[in-house]
């Protein structure tokens, strides 16, 4: 399952730049589907990037954060083979985490 | 919901004004648009100032408050968005010690979109995708041990982002 958030990370003037990608409907329950019943929210509320188990990123979410979202961030100054661990949970108490080695 | 009386579109009123009406209706046009009807009323809809509001409690317990800070705060999105469903935003500080980054949005049913807490080693720089229900304004703030620093951009969006 962990193919539903992907971390790609790229090495640049002795920083990396990384992308998280989490795939997730993130549904407002503002929205009716094509029959017209109401589409039950469901959204990521929350989601926390680690390096080497050391807190670099929280992220508080809402309906109004796109689908599947995509956060990018550069972290300084690392050494190389650092740990990444992303994790998130959502209003329906899902969770997701998935790990990677930075570039 | 407080009735606006109908004037032509840009007739003698301050662009501001005419901005948040406009940024209103298109709200409520979009959630329509969406078959929500029965939502698309006040209570949903940010009030006007809903982002005034946000960003001065986001403010709270600084030393400096809320500030206006185009210098330091830079604030990134496409100038035109065809599609309010995803709208790549980036807030960059130029500011020391930025512990949190917020994104925020006065035509959204909430005006927080995201909030992000900085650990170290995070540079003062975020990208995210999010949704705008039509046009108005985006704001990017970031808040230090001093104060909040925003700055706030104009979006104008031709279909609004709830598909």
């Amino acid at each position: 399952m962990s193919d539903e958030i992907r971390i790609r990370s790229r090495r640049r003037d002795g920083g990396v730049d990384v992308m998280v990608l989490m795939l997730h409907p993130m549904e407002s329950g503002l929205r009716k589907d094509a029959q017209g019943r109401p589409v039950g929210a469901h959204y990521i509320t929350a989601a926390t990037v680690l390096v080497d188990d050391r807190m670099v990123l929280e992220a508080e979410l809402g309906i109004t954060v796109a689908r599947d979202p995509l956060l990018q961030f550069r972290l300084e100054a690392l050494p190389t083979g650092a740990r990444l661990r992303v994790q998130w949970r959502d209003n329906r108490g899902e969770q997701q985490v998935a790990e990677a080695d930075l570039a | 919901m407080t009735q606006v009386p109908e004037t032509p579109r840009g007739a003698g009123r301050r662009p501001d004004q005419g901005r948040r009406r406009l940024a209103q209706r298109t709200a409520g046009l979009v959630l329509m648009g969406c078959g929500v009807q029965r939502l698309a009323r006040a209570d949903i809809l940010p009030p006007v100032g809903a982002v005034n509001a946000a960003l001065a409690a986001l403010g709270a317990g600084t030393e400096a408050g809320a500030i206006e800070a185009p210098e330091r705060v830079q604030l990134t999105l496409p100038q035109r968005i065809e599609n309010g469903a995803v709208v790549p935003v980036t807030v960059e500080a130029r500011l020391p010690d930025v512990r949190n980054v917020y994104v925020l949005a006065d035509m959204n049913p909430t005006p927080v979109a995201a909030a992000f807490r900085l650990g170290a080693g995070l540079a003062p720089r975020l990208s995210v995708r999010v949704k705008l229900a039509g046009s108005g304004r985006v704001y990017g703030a970031v808040r230090t041990a001093d104060g909040l620093y925003w700055t706030g951009a104009d979006a104008t969006v031709t279909v609004g982002g709830c598909r």
